[in-house]
């Protein structure tokens, strides 16, 4: 995870610059982020969710969705702490990224809105981007008068689960 | 009679056994005579019929032996094997009648005679069956059995003589037998009368000089005791049972006498206390309780003894009663003392009792006016509990306005409930809507991310999503631009309602005015309802209190009436005690006349 991080895989990428393509994105206060391309996305009203002992607050615990027993992290929480909590009284938003066994939930609190005819924009001119996501994107569009990051979810998921396996350690420690 | 005198001193159980000794002496030789005779007629009988017996036996050989002769006969012409048979069953029947006869033979010579008979007979059977044996070849045989059976018959023909004459004999004999017996049995007959005869005399002699004669003395010498004739006795020597009860009774009529004579004695005794007796009692009589009669040994002497305790009797209670006299005496003249203040105590009464009738005329009259007046107040206050009625019914009539008004304003507030019930359920209904739509959104969302992720292929399908979107944004708008109508409606509704509860709290607090205003207004006709109670008491009480006065003013007058019959009765009293006093001083006089000691 050091360096720009690398694009996805060619087969999953599309060139968000192209008019015909359409992405949709969400915002985390005034951090933008692209939904991910070529792979499984759904948006759902929040499940019930049972938590888990001794984790993260930005971890809300699992979720089942349609059989499947899946891990609930709060966007909000984990990129802009300290972030007013997701309850209840929130509107907020489940976003299901991928398939089994690598899929995994994503709390948001902002709507995702259709976009197209975004223009690419450099992303070292981009600020205050995350330290805990900086890593993992690897672009940045410019489109309806905002700047969208997109981003490997997939490797960020994995420090997640590191960040989350951390927390327990020193816990427990 | 002398030789009878120690038959005389045999008690009478000898005497009666004496005379059942000769009676059964009597009596035995008449049943020895009559058991004689009997024995004698049944030897005679035996002898009849052994007679009979034999003579029928001797018949029966007799036939027996001419039917076998004939048989015999019979067979010497015809052979036939039949005569033979019966023969031989005249033969046997024959010889069972011979020694049948054995039995009713009385000698030797007879008994000889009968073998005799027997023997030759056997000896004809065993010819004849010596005939019979022989075949008719052998007639010569057979003609000197003819012969020889010839002559045994003939030679039987006397012992057959002789056997038939056997039970004239015995006849004859019997007969010698009976007269025997007979002249026998007339002496036995005359020597047991003979005995009877002296049994009965002697029998009589005792009855009647040992029984009869003796019981006829006693009789004779009850029958003159009877009569009245005391000295008569019996007098009987004989010491049987007869005898002693002669004696004792004799004895009992001398004690009888001697008891007579003492009783005779102890009577005159007894007159004699009598008399004296009847001297005292006179002296008692005379009322000199000082008398004491004596007591003497005799039967009145217990009856002395209680006339002696009798006066004790009367002097204690003639002494008592004198006591008694004089404090009745003194008593009376006491009563007299106070029936005089008791007299003079009911006159002052009279004249108190006439004072307070007039008193109570008065009174009479002032609660007659006190009557009338209440009268009038009564009627005043009906007036006033009318007015007050009155009022009470308007009170309570806006009382029954106003709540008519709350409860229509209790109605409309309900039905504003309702109506923001119906705004809260569209409300509910706009929230379902509002929900479709999101969800909607959503899954247009999601297929424009499936759409996108399809990329040119998805285009088609952005434009139903786009479509979809912009129905459910649509919906949205719709449902907020609802939400926001029944928001205002259920703001003007609780507006409402809060509007009304301030009426309907106003409504209430002027029914309870009203309330509290016909409390008052019942309260005062309470109150007025009361005072015509009391002022109707008062008038009722008046005029009963009149009344009682009245009722009174009659008591008086008739406790006066009663205070002059009370004046007069105690008047009649004190003549009566003075009466009292006059009589008790008689008593006291009438009992001094007695002279107690």
């Amino acid at each position: 995870m050091n360096g720009t991080p690398t694009a996805p895989p060619a087969a999953r990428q599309q060139d968000a610059t192209d008019n015909s393509v359409i992405r949709h994105g969400f915002s985390v206060g005034q951090l933008h982020l692209l939904i991910p391309s070529g792979i499984p996305v759904q948006l759902l009203d929040v499940p019930r969710i049972s938590p888990l002992p001794l984790a993260p607050p930005w971890c809300k615990g699992m979720a089942n969705h349609r059989g499947d027993v899946i891990a609930v992290f709060s966007v909000p929480e984990l990129l802009l702490p300290p972030a007013p909590q997701t309850t209840a009284k929130h509107p907020h938003w489940l976003l299901v990224i991928d398939s089994p066994p690598n899929m995994c939930g994503l709390l948001i609190d902002s709507y995702p809105q259709l976009l197209n005819a975004l223009q690419e924009a450099d992303l070292d001119s981009v600020a205050n981007i995350p330290e805990q996501i900086r890593p993992f994107v690897y672009a940045a569009y410019t489109g309806s008068g905002k700047t969208w990051l997109d981003c490997r979810y997939d490797a960020w998921l994995l420090s997640v689960k590191a960040l989350f396996q951390d927390y327990q350690s020193s816990l427990l420690s | 009679m002398q030789l009878l005198k120690p038959f005389r001193n045999l008690k009478l159980p000898i005497k009666f056994l004496i005379v059942t000794g000769f009676l059964a002496m009597g009596l035995l030789s008449l049943g020895l005579n009559y058991y004689q005779t009997i024995q004698l007629e049944e030897g005679t009988l035996e002898r009849n019929q052994q007679l009979s017996t034999l003579s029928s036996l001797v018949d029966s050989v007799t036939i027996d032996v001419l039917e076998a002769r004939g048989y015999q006969k019979d067979y010497q012409f015809q052979q036939q094997a039949a005569m033979v048979d019966n023969f031989d069953e005249s033969m046997s029947l024959a010889d069972d009648a011979i020694i049948a006869v054995e039995y009713f033979l009385r000698t030797d010579d007879d008994r000889k005679l009968v073998d005799a008979i027997q023997q030759r007979l056997l000896d004809y059977q065993d010819e004849f069956h010596k005939l019979v044996d022989l075949k008719a070849s052998q007639a010569d045989k057979k003609q000197a059995v003819s012969e020889h059976i010839e002559t045994l018959i003939k030679a039987m023909e006397p012992l057959m003589g002789r056997f038939f004459a056997i039970k004239q004999d015995y006849q004859a004999k019997d007969k010698l037998i009976f007269d025997a017996e007979k002249s026998i049995k007339l002496r036995l007959f005359l020597g047991s009368v003979t005995v009877m005869v002296i049994a009965l005399v002697a029998t009589f002699f005792i009855l009647q000089f040992g029984v009869l004669r003796p019981v006829a003395v006693i009789q004779n010498t009850v029958r003159k005791i009877s009569a009245g004739d005391t000295e008569v006795r019996s007098r009987l020597s004989s010491s049987d049972e007869l005898g002693e009860l002669a004696t004792t009774l004799d004895n009992l009529l001398d004690e009888r006498i001697q008891a007579l004579i003492q009783k005779q004695r102890e009577n005159d005794a007894i007159n004699t206390s009598i008399i004296r007796m009847i001297q005292n009692v006179f002296m008692l009589s005379q009322r000199d309780l000082t008398v004491i009669l004596p007591v003497e040994e005799d039967v009145t002497g217990a009856i002395a003894d209680s006339i002696n305790q009798l006066t004790e009797s009367i002097k204690a209670v003639l002494e008592n009663v004198r006591v008694v006299a004089e404090k009745v005496v003194d008593t009376s003249n006491q009563v007299k003392e106070q029936s005089s203040s008791v007299t003079q105590s009911a006159s002052e009464e009279q004249q108190e009792i006439e004072e307070t009738l007039a008193e109570l005329e008065q009174a009479i009259e002032t609660m007659q006016l006190i009557s009338e007046l209440a009268q009038v107040t009564n009627e005043t206050s009906l007036k006033a509990i009318n007015t007050t009625e009155n009022a009470e019914e308007s009170v309570s009539q806006t009382i029954a306005s106003i709540n008519k008004i709350r409860t229509t304003i209790n109605d409309a507030e309900k039905k504003i409930k309702r109506l923001g019930e119906r705004s809260q359920e569209i409300g509910g209904i706009v929230k379902l809507l509002d929900s479709f739509s999101s969800r909607t959104h959503l899954l247009a969302m999601n297929a424009s991310m499936h759409a996108a992720s399809a990329g040119v292929a998805g285009k088609g399908l952005m434009v139903v999503v786009e479509e979809v979107q912009r129905l459910a944004e649509n919906s949205s708008e719709a449902a907020a631009e609802i939400e926001e109508l029944v928001n205002n409606i259920q703001q003007e509704t609780a507006d409402t309602v809060s509007a009304m509860n301030a009426v309907i709290t106003n409504v209430v607090e002027g029914t309870q005015l009203a309330g509290q205003a016909g409390e008052r207004m019942q309260q005062t006709r309470l109150s007025t309802e009361l005072l015509v109670d009391s002022i109707q008491r008062i008038a009722r009480y008046s005029v009963a209190q009149t009344a009682v006065a009245e009722q009174l003013r009659f008591r008086a007058v008739s406790i006066d009436a009663s205070a002059h019959s009370t004046y007069e009765k105690m008047s009649e009293q004190t003549s009566l005690s003075a009466d009292l006093v006059w009589a008790a001083e008689e008593l006291q006089a009438a009992i001094g006349v007695f002279k107690l000691s």
